[in-house]
């Protein structure tokens, strides 16, 4: 089974489009951070002018860790793409170069390529959201120094400086399960089909969709909205509350290890059975 | 699994497959026995590849059953694919690495241990050795083709499944195939399923062969055996086209056929006939200046299917 995880990781590291979502998460999140940097202050001011007028706000609130948030924020709207892009062609790229007669007809177990291929999957997810982690964090810091991080999630929230590195390392390790959600989706799709595209676009479909559903409060899409696993990929926002919703946050986390295995135990099945004629 | 005294290697029992609305495979029966050189011969869309590929687990049958060293392989599947070695169709590869590491991987996913001196001999073999360091996507179709045969070869299978493997080769190209396939055969004992659109291929050699036709078997036997009872066409070739056509129509031998093609007369006649034939146009005064064998399983085969 290693030996089989090995070979994917290399296939997967050898081609020029994996590396495609670590540059661009670097150059998109310092494109973002030099932004603030640039124009920052005037934009923190405007968006808490009402606050200022009845509170006194002292010491650096526009610091790394705010950066950091409002990174994470529009980010995870991107991520999936940057994943898709490389997992939703781990099946249907075999598929498409006729790879899977060679590696098919030799002593694999259809069980273990689904799984190394998986773990694969999940393999490149985790390194891409490390380096989110330390290009996001890291240099927002660097670029803007620590401070209390003031979060507007229902109320107000000022989190302490000495209380906030617990809850990024969490947000971003609930924002690898969601993303690992996206990248289990991709790859069921992508053992349907044998187009390197059509997986690529249609999990990006899917979640568009999905998001709408969820961004909309219409009464149709309340009854819906349980059950789409958009619903909880931006659950880590909890996280930057004061009295965190532990309770609500692992049944989140729950709901969408459901969907990962979901989407795992499908393909496991259907590729079981699929017959090879490419 | 012994019959008579051969072992048999594959038992193919009533195997059928229906692909969407096309039944592939119909009913199909038949068995490679060890040392054989089997050759699988049909025309296009006739169900060789479909039957190949349920041979190697690539897909499911419908119904019926294969057996591959006396085991079944529904059951056996991963112990049986560790003694196989298969091309199938056309030579697909990891385009974006080497010759060399799409080999290394191969090796590893057979479960053996990538030895550097093992992927080198076997790409020496197939005449690669020089270019094992070259990306795949450099490579012309006659060398993909090759390295198609070294992947099969890689980790030493006792049976080989060799779907269209000289397809794409130059002349010397498919020269060498067939030698090495020969010598595969005969030196190193291997079992050889042959797939192959070039009848004169398989007659040249295989021992043992399957005609198939819409999924279904047509012929089975042995190659000599079953071109013994077909007539040769033969090529004469002679000064007066037109006077050896008439007095061997007026003689006391019985042809199937007799043809004119510019100065040849093609004549269908049964092998040891041939030398009967010449002495007769000679005796007429015709002036015989080649003979020459030609298509015999070609118009077998299409006399066929």
């Amino acid at each position: 089974m290693g030996n089989l995880i090995q070979i994917e990781l290399y296939k997967v590291f050898k081609r020029t489009r994996s590396y495609i979502g670590f540059i661009a998460i670097i150059i998109i999140t310092l494109v973002a951070q030099v932004a603030m940097l640039w124009e920052g202050k005037e934009m923190h001011s405007f968006l808490t002018k009402n606050l200022t007028d009845a509170f006194y706000m002292q010491g650096n609130l526009l610091n790394g860790y705010l950066m950091t948030y409002i990174v994470l924020n529009f980010l995870w709207v991107h991520v999936p793409l940057l994943i898709v892009i490389v997992t939703g062609d781990l099946f249907s790229g075999e598929s498409h170069g006729g790879t899977f007669r060679l590696i098919l007809s030799r002593p694999v177990s259809r069980f273990q390529l689904v799984t190394a291929k998986f773990l694969a999957a999940l393999t490149y997810t985790f390194i891409l959201i490390v380096i989110f982690v330390i290009v996001s964090l890291g240099f927002g810091i660097l670029l803007f120094g620590k401070g209390d991080l003031m979060v507007i999630f229902n109320t107000i929230n000022i989190i302490p400086e000495n209380d906030i590195m617990w809850r990024f390392l969490l947000a971003f390790s609930y924002g690898f399960l969601g993303m690992v959600t996206v990248a289990a989706l991709s790859l069921l799709l992508s053992s349907l089909t044998n187009n390197s595209l059509g997986p690529i676009l249609s999990t990006m479909a899917i979640i568009i969709l999905f998001t709408l559903i969820t961004s909309f409060d219409f009464s149709i899409f309340k009854i819906i909205k349980p059950f789409i696993f958009t619903n909880y990929l931006d659950s880590w926002q909890l996280l930057f509350t004061l009295e965190v919703n532990v309770a609500h946050l692992i049944k989140d986390a729950v709901i969408l290890l459901f969907h990962i295995l979901v989407f795992y135990t499908t393909t496991l099945v259907y590729f079981n059975k699929k017959d090879i004629l490419t | 699994m012994l019959y008579m005294d051969k072992q048999v290697i594959i038992a193919v029992n009533n195997l059928s497959k229906r692909l969407k609305k096309i039944q592939a495979v119909n009913d199909l029966s038949f068995t490679v026995e060890k040392g054989d050189i089997y050759g699988f011969l049909g025309p296009n869309g006739s169900g060789k590849s479909t039957t190949i590929r349920m041979m190697l687990s690539l897909l499911k049958p419908g119904s019926g059953s294969i057996t591959i060293f006396g085991l079944p392989l529904r059951d056996h599947k991963l112990k049986i694919l560790k003694q196989v070695g298969a091309f199938i169709e056309k030579p697909d590869f990891y385009e974006y690495l080497s010759a060399y590491k799409n080999l290394e991987i191969l090796l590893k996913y057979s479960g053996l241990k990538a030895e550097k001196n093992r992927i080198i001999e076997t790409l020496d073999l197939v005449g690669l050795s020089k270019r094992s360091a070259s990306k795949v996507k450099t490579f012309s179709k006659g060398m993909k083709q090759r390295l198609g045969i070294a992947q099969a070869l890689l980790h030493d299978p006792q049976l080989l499944v060799l779907d269209e493997p000289v397809n794409g080769l130059d002349p010397s190209g498919m020269k060498d195939i067939r030698e090495l396939i020969c010598y595969l055969n005969k030196e190193k004992g291997k079992t050889i399923i042959l797939s192959s659109h070039n009848l004169h291929e398989i007659e040249s050699i295989a021992n043992r062969m399957l005609i198939i036709n819409n999924g279904e078997k047509i012929v089975e036997g042995k190659v000599s055996k079953l071109l013994r009872k077909h007539s040769y066409c033969t090529r004469f070739r002679v000064n007066d086209v037109k006077k050896a056509k008439k007095d061997l129509q007026n003689g006391d031998i019985i042809l199937t056929k007799i043809e004119i093609d510019d100065n040849d007369l093609r004549v269908f006649c049964q092998h040891e006939e041939i030398p009967e034939i010449n002495s007769f146009l000679v005796g007429k005064g015709i002036l015989v200046e080649s003979i020459k064998t030609e298509n015999s399983l070609e118009d077998y085969f299409l006399t066929l299917t």
